[in-house]
């Protein structure tokens, strides 16, 4: 998700006040914003599912919260990590995403489809910018600044959606990992033959309880 | 054009790649923060 972010990050604002809207929306980007200084070093790509999988996620919202509240000494800590954390909902929408392992991604990749994109940001953009005029913009003059702020994120996503896409991929909406795998394998008791029974014996083990045990040569 | 190519993610080098993203995530970072300021400048 692109403006989406920043619409998560007015709604946030609307909640909490007191928290400055650059690191909101520097939170709301967060790990974007990680994957790309990464990238600087070790390729954006590479490093981009490590900051987005769950488990990456989570460590980067506690960073980010912990480093807001003592550089800042600010209430509202809080926001910063729902910022940072509702960053993969909003992007499970757009591409895909790494659930608990950076390769298996899921995703309903609407970036494949640039209109449904552009009509999910820009009216995501238009309802948060509406829920913030209600709060802040009470003149005319805040309105107007609302809706021209409205408008260039509008305008940005369009861009994004329409003259900066370059790739023709097929839509490929994924909610499970391509590649099946069974969570739990059940297997016939005749299927089992000594080679799959051996790691769990405790003692040299035969292949049935009714064959001859080995002659064991006593010494003394 | 070199920058046009880095705002694209086209560039060669992955480092060019990240500077052209980075400007994308500047945009709307510029466009809320400054709108935000004069919003609640007027308050």
């Amino acid at each position: 998700m692109y403006v989406g972010h920043v619409a998560v990050a007015l709604a946030l604002k609307t909640r909490e006040p007191r928290v400055p809207m650059v690191p909101l929306i520097l939170a709301c980007y967060g790990p974007d914003w990680l994957e790309t200084f990464l990238g600087f070093w070790h390729g954006r790509t590479e490093m981009g599912p490590y900051t987005h999988y769950l488990p990456g996620l989570f460590a980067g919202a506690l960073a980010a919260a912990a480093i807001y509240v003592v550089v800042f000494r600010r209430p509202g800590g809080w926001i910063i990590l729902s910022g940072w954390l509702l960053h993969w909902p909003a992007d499970f929408f757009t591409a895909h995403k790494g659930l608990l392992s950076p390769t298996d991604t899921v995703g309903l990749d609407l970036y494949d489809l640039p209109p449904a994109d552009f009509v999910l940001e820009s009216v995501v953009v238009l309802l948060c910018c509406a829920w913030y005029a209600r709060t802040f913009a009470h003149s005319r003059i805040q309105r107007r600044w609302v809706v021209a702020m409205a408008t260039a994120l509008v305008l940005l996503q369009a861009l994004l959606d329409y003259g900066l896409s370059q790739y023709d991929a097929p839509w490929n909406p994924s909610l499970a990992s391509h590649v099946w795998r069974p969570h739990l394998t059940l297997v016939a008791p005749h299927a089992v033959g000594t080679a799959a029974r051996m790691p769990l014996a405790l003692v040299p083990g035969t292949s049935t309880t009714s064959a001859r045990w080995p002659a064991i040569e006593c010494v003394g | 054009m070199d920058t046009l190519l880095q705002i694209l993610g086209m560039a060669k080098d992955w480092s060019a790649r990240a500077r052209g993203f980075a400007f994308l995530l500047m945009l709307p970072l510029l466009v809320v923060s400054v709108a935000d300021w004069r919003i609640r400048r007027r308050r």
